[in-house]
């Protein structure tokens, strides 16, 4: 098809399916391996962990690695380090796909109608939009949890506000773009009503741009819960959290310093996972941005 | 196509306008007249073609009567119905009167739907009965097979796409079919089959067609009158073959020297690929779609139809 001497550069909305110019790029494999790695910890820590995550191995408080048969060795309290970031894994996802979720499914559909509506209704969305922009996930959370109260389901929540606006902002430029195409003139020509356009034609050409921002989001969320779970905010003591076991290590910081290093690297990991990814649909979804 | 003659009274027009215009707002203040004064009477059944350069006024036109656009002063008439003050809402008879072919093939498609989505929308929206042997029907009338209709629009060259969307147009049994620079993003000799399917089509469901281009000589090959524009203003129209071959305005004289006729671009083709005789793409390409096709002579060679 690229031999057709038609051929334009591929609006990067309506970019076809399976018309990818290029081979899968190795950052983009490195960042799906991340998180179907983090994802199978996640899933698997459901039936079967090394140790019960509320087991304390007091004989073996402390160890390194591979001592007691304690593959990252232990915490303070003697309870196995690799079975705490499989359980944390479980949070950690459990809490982005909420906050995502309600970002996605709440930001999508006002993106949409931030770019069909007239322009006096689009910039008062839009002025909205920046001002819950200018609180960060973390500030809302706290100001939530000062409101109703910490705990997870108010981290996710928040988590999920906050992550809002980036979806309302990536969705309308895209379906500006859809709704100048001919194919959506073509539409109206045929007399489908707004709602129809918006559903036949706009929201399947910006999925594209929404599963690439779910995915950059997601690494905020983790980011964001870790952070409000280190600040006590966020997971309960009895919910195993990379934040919490975080926090937890403070007191043995300078001791026992592979406590704190897991959790973080467990963090860091899945961060550049999920920003990776996203980077890499993005690269496919987006050839504006190809060969940068 | 029989010319009308120039001077023959109007009788039955399918499109009038009087004094239409068409102001833009700059975003930084000030106005732009896209279109200004135009009076211009289609006739039922006519080939009528509007010529002018980019920046003449001719797309807005073309989305003015396709009600994609408001005049900003003056009065649009379709089919005996003022469509000047109508909301978007209110223009279901136009819907079932008038079609557009656009003209990116690329871009005139929505890439994730199906072939057979694409066609039946018009059916769709407008309920009708019968979409899938309508969709077959009018596929196989512009030279494609019915079969493609689970396929998506990537799968297809540029003369196949804008057979698809000449089908999605003729879908819905409109009397007037518009054309805008339908042809000329393709290669020139694809250019020259879709042409005279147009035509053909036009001819026998004996619809109007309304051609807007740029280009003098594909509007003479299909159409018998022609408007031609100018900074929004018309500046000419008469019959076809009187604008080409005395044209009253300097203008006139000057889009028609400037523009490359069709059949020298093909010659120009033809030795192209002579010097290559590595096969081009698009044209085998094209001809896959037409050999499982019924359809007649217009559509079914390559080179033989390229006069």
């Amino acid at each position: 098809m690229s031999l057709d001497p038609t051929a334009r550069p591929v609006d990067p909305v309506t970019a076809a399916p399976g018309a990818n110019r290029r081979g899968p790029n190795a950052l983009l494999v490195i960042g799906a391996v991340i998180v179907v790695a983090v994802a199978v910890a996640g899933v698997v820590s459901f039936f079967w962990t090394p140790f019960d995550t509320g087991f304390t191995d007091t004989a073996n408080a402390k160890v390194g690695m591979g001592v007691g048969g304690h593959l990252l060795g232990t915490d303070r309290l003697g309870r196995d380090i690799a079975s705490l970031l499989m359980a944390g894994a479980k949070t950690t996802l459990y809490v982005g796909i909420v906050a995502v979720g309600i970002a996605a499914v709440i930001g999508t559909p006002l993106g949409i109608l931030a770019a069909m509506v007239p322009r006096r209704y689009s910039e008062f969305l839009m002025r909205c939009t920046d001002l819950l922009l200018a609180f960060p996930a973390l500030l809302l959370a706290l100001m939530f949890a000062a409101i109703w109260g910490g705990g997870i389901t108010t981290a996710m929540i928040a988590i999920g506000i906050a992550t809002i606006p980036s979806f309302i902002r990536v969705v309308r430029s895209g379906a500006l773009v859809v709704l100048e195409s001919e194919y959506v003139q073509a539409a109206r020509v045929a007399g489908r009503s707004r709602l129809g356009i918006a559903w036949n034609h706009v929201l399947p050409n910006v999925l594209g741009l929404v599963i690439v921002q779910s995915s950059v989001s997601y690494a905020i969320a983790i980011l964001a819960e870790a952070g409000l779970s280190y600040l006590g905010f966020g997971a309960g003591l009895t919910t195993p959290s990379w934040g919490l076991m975080l926090q937890e290590s403070q007191s043995t910081l300078s001791s026992y310093p592979m406590i704190t290093v897991w959790p973080a690297l467990a963090i860091a990991i899945a961060v550049v996972g999920f920003n990776l990814l996203g980077d890499g649909l993005r690269d496919r979804f987006d050839p504006r941005l190809a060969g940068r | 196509m029989t010319g009308a003659s120039a001077a023959a009274p109007v009788t039955d027009a399918v499109v009038q306008l009087t004094g239409v215009g068409r102001k833009f707002h700059r975003p930084g203040g000030g106005t732009v007249t896209a279109l200004d004064g135009v009076d211009l009477t289609i006739p039922r059944g006519s080939a009528f073609g509007v010529v002018g350069e980019s920046g003449s006024g001719k797309t807005t036109l073309m989305r003015i009567i396709a009600g994609l656009e408001k005049a900003t002063s003056g009065r649009v008439l379709v089919d005996g119905t003022d469509i000047t003050a109508l909301p978007e809402k209110r223009l279901t008879f136009l819907r079932k009167t008038l079609q557009v072919v656009f003209q990116d093939p690329m871009g005139s498609l929505n890439p994730r739907m199906t072939i057979g989505r694409i066609v039946a929308e018009p059916l769709v929206v407008q309920g009708h009965r019968d979409v899938s042997g309508r969709v077959a029907e009018v596929l196989e009338q512009v030279g494609l097979d019915a079969t493609i209709v689970g396929r998506y629009p990537h799968q297809f060259s540029g003369g196949q796409r804008q057979r698809i969307s000449i089908a999605r147009a003729i879908a819905p049994d409109p009397a007037v079919l518009i054309a805008d620079e339908a042809v000329s993003a393709l290669d020139v000799t694809v250019r020259a089959q879709v042409l005279d399917l147009i035509a053909e089509i036009a001819a026998r469901r004996s619809l109007t067609l309304i051609f807007v281009s740029h280009d003098l000589s594909v509007i003479r090959r299909v159409c018998d009158r022609v408007a031609v524009l100018q900074g929004g203003r018309l500046v000419e129209t008469g019959a076809v073959q009187r604008v080409y071959d005395h044209p009253e305005q300097a203008y006139t004289r000057r889009l028609l020297a400037a523009v490359p006729r069709l059949a020298e671009s093909l010659e120009m083709a033809r030795a192209r690929a002579a010097g290559n005789r590595g096969g081009r793409s698009t044209t085998t390409a094209d001809a896959g779609g037409n050999d499982s096709g019924t359809d007649d002579s217009s559509t079914d060679t390559n080179t033989e139809d390229a006069r």
